[in-house]
């Protein structure tokens, strides 16, 4: 059923648009190419990277989310809220202002390193006390949420002092999938696969952690790595996505609380789930964003923040009593 | 064969909370530790199980020094419940008792048949096999705490350590899971330490007692060697009276 909702949203991503295809010719122009045709190039030139890239995007934010939810026990955790794609953002922003850097690989690593000190940061400041009160979830929450506003502010006050810099972020640091990211993808998707497969190797440690750190040393499992792991991943797909799409939020908050209702609180099931889920529900908003001001574009992230938001705050008020 | 602990010292941050202490734990018994709150009853178990590092002296696991064995080798021998294990949201009694069988799971490969009956086992021997399906945060606290050491006997090890196992329950269901520790060990023969605070259930169902006091031992031995009154008041500073249990013969505290 997730699979069916997940090629559905792509298919919805190729055809709606400026200009709306009618469905067959989407699937003509998929399954029989014809340059002379103008459905046909404006799908392979323009919707079909654009969909790979949501797709990538919306299945490595879903999955940080998971990873982040289930060790940290926190259920308001997210890569947007806990600043790790904010720390992304800066990072790229940065290296373009002081290092004039602008070409994929590079901007992909400053992302994922960006992304990772933040969640190291954010881990560092987060910890202490019993892991299970809501005192320690508000305690990790806020600390990203301020990591998260440091890190977006510094981004704005690059982005108005430099013109430049403005011209290029202007698009993406609202999370959109329309930028010119061909170049990027091809870089990122491998990251973002081994954020993937790391988090699925060590799922069973992650696994044994979410029951707490001695429980999990009861089982032979060294927290240290395993808390590593999970950051590295962490960073690997929140870096990955937000290089590809700026930072977008929410995505990694509403998924995992989707898949546990489904599957259950553990992680390699939920990742099997989260995965095309996440990539679904990216698409769906980016076409809800084409639907919605057309011919102009609602940046996909603005549309996630608008149903996430809500959510965010309906889920605290459960949480944090 | 036991568990022999050599004059160690384990320390919390700066502050040494075990100083030098040296037991010898049976094998296939039920031990109790005893002793007023912070003497170090935990920190003993936890260092047990290489959750805290030693600062002296060595722990021997049936003749293996346990600071050589490898972590996920000591997880199939050793394992440890702790005082208050984290359930995620959501999850099911089977899939937690599950989590127990981690140290014996390949990366990747679902349990194998022996990984299952395992966890059946300790399902039926902790009474939790009818809620497999139910969620956790939907029990009662001494339905959890059955399936907590469900988990624990799920791991299938020679030595279990548990740590408080009947704190917050109420007198019917610290006798259920004292009943429960009991019959585990001498059906499947395995050697049961845990620390418990009420002296008469240590007494009467543990067959070793060790009673400490600030980090140093004051007594061990069979429950009627240890608990008496000049021990209770060398490690709780209690003045007690002690009798013989009328209905199971052990010794009975009466704090004067």
């Amino acid at each position: 059923m997730i699979s069916g909702l997940t090629i559905g949203a792509a298919l919805a991503s190729l055809a709606v648009g400026a200009r709306d295809l009618p469905w067959g010719d989407v699937l003509v122009a998929l399954f029989r190419f014809d340059p002379s045709r103008a459905a046909d190039v404006i799908i392979w030139e323009m919707r079909v990277t654009r969909t790979i890239t949501g797709l990538a995007v919306g299945a490595a934010l879903a999955a940080a989310g998971l990873v982040m939810q289930q060790i940290s026990r926190n259920p308001l955790a997210d890569p947007g809220i806990l600043g790790i794609n904010g720390g992304a953002a800066l990072g790229v922003v940065l290296s373009i202002w002081f290092l004039g850097w602008r070409d994929p690989l590079s901007q992909s690593g400053v992302a994922v390193a960006g992304a990772g000190l933040a969640a190291l940061f954010v881990y560092l400041l987060g910890r202490g006390g019993r892991a299970a009160d809501s005192a320690a979830i508000l305690r990790l929450t806020l600390a990203g949420i301020a990591v998260s506003a440091l890190c977006l502010a510094v981004v704005s006050a690059v982005v108005l002092i430099d013109q430049g810099t403005r011209n290029l972020y202007r698009f993406w640091t609202i999370g959109s999938l329309a930028e010119d990211s061909q170049g990027r993808l091809w870089w990122l998707l491998p990251l973002i696969a081994a954020g993937l497969a790391i988090a699925a190797l060590m799922s069973r440690k992650m696994d044994a952690l979410a029951l707490g750190a001695d429980s999990a040393r009861s089982f032979g499992i060294s927290v240290p790595v395993t808390v590593g792991a999970a950051l590295l991943s962490v960073a690997l797909l929140a870096g990955g996505a937000v290089a590809l799409a700026g930072p977008i939020g929410f995505v990694g908050l509403i998924v995992p609380h989707v898949t546990r209702r489904l599957v259950g609180p553990s992680i390699l099931p939920g990742l099997l789930v989260a995965v095309p889920m996440g990539g679904a529900v990216l698409l769906l908003c980016d076409v809800v964003g084409r639907i919605l001001a057309r011919p102009a574009e609602i940046q996909t992230g603005i549309i996630l923040a608008l149903i996430g938001g809500p959510v965010f705050l309906a889920l605290m008020a459960k949480v944090v009593r | 064969m036991s568990l022999n602990i050599d004059s160690i010292s384990i320390a919390y941050g700066t502050h040494l909370v075990i100083k030098g202490l040296s037991l010898t734990i049976p094998k296939g018994a039920v031990t109790a530790i005893i002793g007023p709150n912070g003497c170090g009853k935990s920190t003993l178990l936890r260092g047990i199980a290489g959750l805290l590092p030693l600062q002296r002296g060595r722990i021997v696991l049936d003749e293996n020094p346990v600071a050589q064995m490898r972590p996920s080798a000591l997880a199939r021998r050793l394992a440890l419940l702790p005082q208050a294990p984290l359930a995620p949201e959501g999850i099911r009694v089977q899939e937690l008792v599950t989590r127990g069988r981690t140290p014996w799971l390949r990366p990747f490969r679902p349990p194998a048949a022996a990984d299952r009956d395992a966890v059946e086992r300790a399902m039926h021997a902790a009474g939790v096999a009818e809620m497999r399906h139910r969620r956790v945060s939907d029990l009662s606290g001494g339905q959890r705490q059955r399936v907590w050491i469900a988990m624990a006997f799920a791991q299938e090890t020679e030595w279990l350590l548990l740590d408080e196992p009947t704190t917050w329950l109420d007198l019917p269901h610290q006798l259920e899971v004292l009943h429960l520790i009991r019959r585990q060990s001498s059906e499947a023969s395995r050697s049961m330490v845990m620390t418990l605070h009420d002296i008469s259930l240590a007494a009467r169902f543990a067959d070793h007692v060790i009673a400490l006091r600030d980090g140093d031992l004051v007594a061990q031995g069979p429950a009627h060697q240890v608990i008496t009154p000049e021990v209770l008041k060398r490690s709780f500073g209690l003045k007690a009276q002690v009798i013989p249990d009328p209905l199971h013969g052990t010794p009975l505290v009466l704090p004067r």
